[in-house]
């Protein structure tokens, strides 16, 4: 497996604030790899830095094995900012083909497609266009060199959900064709549906690296059963692995760490109408590591 | 050239507002020149004034300002014209990687593969472009216009044309100052305000300083003085109207490059 893209130890200060500190990340080739955090946990920053726009304090950053300053290796990325700002004058097709043509590049069949994709006008001038159309833009300049490395900061922020979806969908066909993405994000859905792997970074720290898989078992789950009887919390209290449970009127709310089977087992003696899930487990694992490490 | 052509293409628009400014008041300059010519009355009238304002009136001992020389002096490379081709470099430099910067475009900009120095120069050198067509459009416009009322009578046309390769000089140091602050700061409004300080520091110096008998060491210190000091269309061309100027202007387009390809982007 070869690695894409690798931090050593990076470190960006800005005067007393230490934005990013020691940050040591490995992305392998091929995957998606998902980059967690608060705002202003230093996950733009830490892109910036992988884009050669701000120089790290100390560390080194090695990205499709140049140096990020290597304006060389750009050809080879696709960058969506999280703060998107194009030139209001220009039209999203005279966008596409300056930047193509710095990109030494002149198939338009795939920016074509693009467009279509997201039922993009890009002949109508930027500063015309409402915010959703200006981030389809810079999604369609993201993709639209068939990027090996793509770099992506709150993608979908601003997005409806039928485009989210599209986007989705994007990045996995991107990946299918060999791509590797960097995915930041501040909100949990955005990576859980794409990323492999995923960082959690906090006020600069890296906190955990994991696959999906791993963070999925660790995470708490949270069952909701809606039962004919008005049931009684304190009963499933003594249940392994219960963590809380409460209820009010007919419903029944328990959140198990680890295996639920104990917990359907015991409640087997009620009269269950219908069993709820809700998915907000690893949006509670997320917090959790966020309490963890403010204390 | 991808983002010299661009940046062209970008600044097409305003570029032609600053022609029809600058053309437009020379056109009205030159249309005045008959009502003038070789009356006697108003350097009777300029006389009285203090020499500092005379300085920067373009006025000067023996020179009659009905004579075309001293029109030309007084009238175009004393007056707007100057201040018109500083204002546009000044304003075309600041944006070159100041206000691009601060607009957030520079940063999508440099996600290509391009080196930063190279997107600054080629943004640095557009700007000059522009500035260099628009002095010569200037002295185009002058020759048509200047010639059926009589405005090259007994004029060195070398010195004109001196004259109006030192205007475009001036503002080219001046562009070359605000489009070097914008690099190094990332900010419109520092590079703007700087090189203007710097603009109007060098004038009114100019003015006060030609009057009060400084050694030429101080004197020379404003640019103004590098333009002004002689009327080349009488004396003729001189290289010091344009080339230290010139020379300056890209020494300090280079330092302004220099700190942009290393520092962090705002």
């Amino acid at each position: 497996m070869t690695e894409e893209k690798e931090t050593a130890s990076l470190s960006k200060t800005f005067g007393s604030l230490r934005a990013v500190d020691s940050l040591t990340l490995e992305v392998r080739s091929g995957e998606v790899f998902g980059f967690l955090g608060p705002n202003g946990a230093g996950k733009t920053t830490t892109i910036r830095m992988l884009m050669g726009f701000v120089r790290p304090t100390s560390g080194i950053a090695d990205v499709l094995g140049c140096s990020p300053s290597d304006p060389a290796v750009r050809s080879e990325i696709g960058y969506l900012p999280g703060d998107l700002k194009l030139p209001p004058g220009y039209s999203g097709r005279d966008l596409f083909r300056y930047f193509g043509a710095l990109r030494g590049f002149d198939d338009w069949r795939r920016t074509e497609e693009l467009c279509q994709a997201f039922d993009l006008d890009d002949g109508r001038p930027i500063g015309e266009l409402s915010t959703g159309n200006r981030r389809k833009i810079g999604i369609v300049q993201a993709f639209m060199h068939r990027p090996r490395l793509l770099i992506l900061d709150e993608p979908t922020a601003g997005l409806d959900p039928l485009l989210q979806h599209q986007f989705q969908a994007l990045v996995r066909e991107s990946v299918n064709e060999g791509a590797t993405v960097f995915l930041s994000s501040h909100m949990l859905g955005e990576v859980e549906a794409l990323a492999d792997r995923v960082a959690i970074i906090r006020k600069g720290l890296l906190l955990s690296v994991a696959t999906m898989y791993e963070l999925r078992a660790r995470a708490r789950h949270r069952l909701r059963f809606h039962t004919t009887e008005r049931p009684d919390p304190e009963a499933f209290r003594p249940v392994p692995g219960v963590i809380s449970a409460t209820s009010q009127g007919h419903v029944l709310e328990v959140v198990v760490e680890g295996s639920v089977d104990a917990v359907l087992k015991a409640a087997a003696r009620l009269t269950v109408e219908r069993v709820e899930t809700p998915g907000d487990d690893l949006e509670d694992i997320f917090m959790q590591f966020y309490r963890d490490s403010a204390e | 050239m991808m983002v010299f052509t661009r940046t062209l293409r970008d600044r097409q628009r305003s570029s032609l507002w600053w022609a029809a400014a600058l053309f437009g008041f020379m056109l009205f300059s030159v249309a005045f020149y008959p009502t003038v010519k070789g009356q006697a009355d108003i350097d009777e009238i300029v006389q009285d004034l203090p020499a500092s304002v005379q300085a920067l009136f373009g006025i000067q001992d023996g020179v009659s300002i009905g004579s075309a020389a001293g029109y030309l002096q007084a009238r175009l490379f004393s007056s707007l014209y100057p201040a018109i081709l500083v204002a546009f470099a000044i304003t075309a430099g600041a944006s070159a990687v100041g206000s691009a910067e601060e607009e957030g475009a520079m940063e999508l900009l440099l996600s290509n593969p391009i080196a930063r120095h190279r997107a600054a120069i080629e943004r640095f050198a557009a700007m000059a472009a522009i500035l260099a067509a628009l002095t010569a459009g200037s002295g185009v416009v002058l020759a048509i216009a200047g010639a059926p009322v009589g405005l090259f009578d007994g004029v060195s046309a070398a010195g004109v044309s001196s004259a109006i390769a030192g205007a475009g000089a001036l503002a080219l140091l001046h562009g070359a100052i605000a489009a070097s602050v914008g690099a190094w700061t990332g900010r419109r409004g520092t590079a703007l305000g700087i090189a203007s300080g710097i603009a109007l520091a060098g004038y009114l110096g100019f003015g006060l300083m030609s009057s009060a008998g400084l050694p030429l060491l101080i004197e020379a210190a404003s640019p103004w003085y590098w333009y002004l000091h002689e009327n080349m269309a009488i004396h003729g061309a001189n290289f010091e109207s344009w080339l230290p100027a010139l020379v300056i202007s890209l020494a300090i387009a280079a330092v302004g490059v220099a700190k942009f390809s290393r520092r962090d982007l705002r």
